[in-house]
């Protein structure tokens, strides 16, 4: 076994990555050892990330590197100046990190190539963090290490060992000959650090153009507190997508907390809004049912203070024109043509879009297969009248899987005169049929069998019948009645009459 | 005298619109109730049909009576709660109910029901056989479980506020006084107009509910259909579905019991003038076999059936 990570403090004793437990306890013999979870680093690395979307919204990981550090990527053009500046900005970031309990350090420059650089290798000035000045990164990344290259490690051993130590000897070389013994990646490499090649970030969530941001002096724990900053944003956001005839679709409310925590509420709209009010109740419904964030802190009181808010931001994720909407001048109870919308909002959102249905036809003969039903916030267009008229009657409830019945029947096609259902017999006083329906030959069925159960390709029988309480239902029969065969053909109850 | 009975109909208006609260949600809509198209009916009812701004309780018929010996007690109980679910009768009562709110309100109509997946479900052919157009249908689901009755009443209740909503119908089983009230203020505040189904009761020996703040509370069970038209087989044919709807208890009207039945499009208009595609009063003395209704509204059939009283 051997050391994935080590803190400073172990560092300091003698312990580095790599080597083995036992000589590790050999030189310590208190070391604390913990088991390695990469996906837990991961997915704190991840969430990290998130919580960094606080200075830019384009954040990116950039994944884990031996010996327990990673690294995050930060696109902050035209952030700085929100910050007091870059080295106000970055001195704010690796302050934040430290409170919270990691040791980062920061590299600025123009490249990412040579922003990555920077942070690892750059040589400390005052501050931890080290800024390439604009347009200048050049020089200083010229005087770096060959591994400040994100190359593979054995590339850059095989480079050490024909005596290239810095990246401007690497650059002096010809490219050709290069390409020939290691292949293209150090050239790429050589050309994204400084700044031939762009080398963009793919950022954690894209960046929506509808966002706002407040941020709080001091940060906020009540309630009702936060649920009224976000009413203020909403009404800011609805602002903005009235003067641009928008309305939103989908939106991402979002609350970074001082612990390091982000936490991400989403709703959606049948139709595009910008009614503060609508909005508002949409997001209150999930505000209200936010789960405690879980944390490490020794004690209550700490684990309260890292759990408040400090930044909110709004963004709609999705949006839609819309056009202005003329209001009534009478006042009075008119009936809003918004409200059904809202209504189906609300529900949805806290039921969960797919418990609110609608029910589509479809133009087929067998029963079970008319009617589809779709969320009502998909939008399908759930056709008229004309579109569910049968021929014959039919039930008004239909049971989704057909229940066998054990049924006494003349053969051969008359109704029957008893069945038994669920242990009950039920004796039939009045029926009608057969309706016959046979089996769509010309559909196969589904590979994986998913679907409603057609469970058979036989032609079925239908007959509406009735019982001596009153009670009507309607049955079929899988199957014809052959006198050569020995198996009767199977009865089924399938719908309830009124 | 006349003047008797216009100072009675003065202070009748005056008791019911202290009851309403005085709320002038009625007034302004101008809809004050839904007719059900009989006149007897609708002339019993306070109202002239069914009051809008506010929530009617359907019970189902219990399918079996109850007998005394404890082995056929637990049998029943585990045979209905198999059964469990509002009775086919109930839903297409409802249905109809919902049609007719649904063409004269111009709005669509909101079922709330438990989000059974391996039970039945709403059939819109089925449905549109009783005037109710399923494209202008919204099923809600409600997952069965603790949360489950919570969650539909908060549901219910926002459908009751909605203004611009025809109808709401929802299959709830546990309901109490506070709840049913909360509804009813909530179905006054917007307007909407309720119907609860409730499916037949579990244990209970003596067949009553607790009571409820709903304005009118009816069983509706199902009874023997129509004789049909045709010479050649009368006795053989369902014809056309025959409920049985009591109408327990209303705020400020007298129980009673009728016999209906359900004309739908394709039969031809009676010639005493019920219409196709609505309710029809089944006369004692042209169709048979039928019970007499008594005033005060309970029959017996037959000996195996008892009506209890809620």
């Amino acid at each position: 076994m051997r050391l994935a990570a080590v803190t400073l403090a172990a560092a300091g004793a003698g312990l580095f990555p790599g080597q083995t437990l036992a000589d590790a306890r050999a030189l310590e013999p208190d070391v604390i050892v913990h088991d390695h979870d990469p996906e837990g680093d991961a997915a704190a690395l991840d969430a990290l990330a998130d919580w960094c979307g606080r200075y830019t919204p384009w954040t990116a990981a950039s994944g884990l590197e031996s010996g327990g550090a990673a690294g995050i990527w930060l696109d902050i053009s035209g952030c700085a100046h929100l910050f007091g500046g870059e080295g106000a900005m970055l001195s704010d970031l690796s302050g934040r990190l430290e409170r919270v309990g990691y040791t980062a350090r920061a590299g600025l420059a123009d490249t990412a190539g040579a922003a990555w650089a920077a942070a690892r290798f750059g040589r400390p000035a005052p501050s931890p963090n080290v800024i390439l000045p604009e347009g200048g990164h050049a020089e200083p990344l010229a005087a770096l290490p060959i591994v400040a290259l994100r190359l593979p490690p054995k590339t850059v051993e095989s480079l050490e060992r024909l005596g290239l130590r810095r990246i401007s000897d690497l650059a002096a070389l010809p490219r050709a000959g290069l390409a020939r013994r290691f292949g293209e990646l150090p050239a790429r490499r050589l050309d994204q650090a400084f700044g031939q090649i762009d080398e963009p970030i793919s950022p954690r969530a894209p960046a929506p153009v509808w966002r706002l941001r407040t941020a709080f002096a001091e940060a906020l724990g009540r309630e009702e507190d936060i649920a009224a900053a976000v009413r203020n944003l909403a009404e800011a956001l609805c602002n903005r997508l009235a003067r641009a005839e928008r309305g939103a679709r989908r939106l991402e409310l979002c609350l970074y907390r001082v612990g390091g925590r982000v936490d991400t509420l989403e709703a959606g709209t049948s139709r595009a809004s910008r009614d503060p009010d609508h909005l508002m109740r949409l997001l209150k419904e999930q505000l209200d049912r936010l789960p405690e964030p879980p944390s490490s802190a020794p004690d209550a009181l700490s684990a309260a203070a890292e759990a408040m808010v400090e930044t909110i931001t709004l963004a709609a994720t999705a949006s839609e024109p819309l056009q202005m909407a003329q209001t009534a001048i009478t006042g009075g109870l008119e009936r809003d043509p918004d409200a059904l919308e809202q209504l189906v909002d609300r529900l949805s959102g806290r039921l969960g879009a797919d418990n609110v249905r609608r029910f589509i036809p479809r133009d087929t003969h067998l029963p079970e297969r008319v009617q589809v039903s779709a969320p009502a916030l998909s939008g399908r267009n759930p056709g008229n009248r004309a579109d569910w008229r049968a021929a014959r009657p039919r039930p008004p409830r239909l049971l989704s899987r057909p229940e066998e019945i054990e049924a006494v029947a003349p053969v051969p096609d008359d109704p029957p005169v008893m069945f038994r259902w669920r242990g009950r017999p039920h004796r039939i006083l009045r029926a009608e049929g057969p309706e016959r329906i046979a089996p769509e030959w010309w559909r196969k069925p589904p590979p994986d069998g998913s679907g409603v159960a057609v469970l058979d390709d036989e032609t079925r029988d239908y007959y509406r019948v009735e019982d001596a309480d009153g009670q009507r239902f309607w049955l079929y029969r899988a199957g014809l009645y052959d006198s050569d065969t020995d198996v009767p053909p199977r009865w089924f109850l399938h719908g309830f009459f009124g | 005298m006349p003047a008797d009975a216009e100072i009675l109909a003065r202070l009748r208006g005056r008791i019911a619109a202290i009851e309403r609260g005085g709320n002038d949600v009625r007034a302004q809509d101008g809809a004050g109730a839904l007719p059900l198209g009989i006149p007897e009916i609708d002339s019993h009812l306070p109202w002239g049909g069914l009051a809008t701004g506010a929530v009617h309780e359907f019970l189902s018929e219990n399918i079996r009576k109850i007998d005394q010996s404890t082995e056929k007690q637990l049998r029943y109980k585990l045979h209905v709660k198999h059964e469990g679910g509002v009775s086919g009768a109930v839903t297409a009562f409802a249905a109809a109910l919902a049609g007719k709110a649904q063409k004269a309100r111009a709005a669509p109509v909101i079922w709330i029901a438990p989000r059974l997946t391996a039970r039945e479900s709403l059939y819109g052919p089925g449905l549109l056989e009783y005037g109710l157009d399923p494209a202008e249908l919204i099923v809600v689901r409600i997952p069965t479980g603790a949360e489950f009755t919570p969650t539909a009443l908060w549901a219910l209740e926002e459908a009751l506020r909605a203004p611009s909503v025809g109808l709401v119908c929802a299959e709830i089983e546990d309901m109490d006084l506070t709840a049913s009230r909360r509804l009813q203020l909530a179905a006054e505040a917007g307007g909407g107009l309720g119907l609860l189904l409730r499916p037949p009761p579990l244990i209970s020996v003596q067949n009553a509910l607790p009571p409820t703040a709903s304005v009118t509370r009816w069983r509706v069970s199902s009874l023997p259909g129509s004789p049909a038209e045709e010479a050649w087989t009368p006795e053989r044919l369902p014809g056309r579905p025959r409920w049985r709807a009591e109408l327990l208890r209303a705020r400020g009207g007298r129980p009673r019991a009728w016999n209906l039945e359900w004309r739908d499009d394709r039969t031809n208009d009676d010639e005493r003038g019920a219409k196709a595609g609505g309710f029809a009063l089944v006369s004692p003395l042209r169709d048979r076999p039928v019970p007499q209704t008594i005033a005060t509204g309970f029959t017996t059939i037959r000996e195996t059936r008892h009506s209890h009283s809620a």
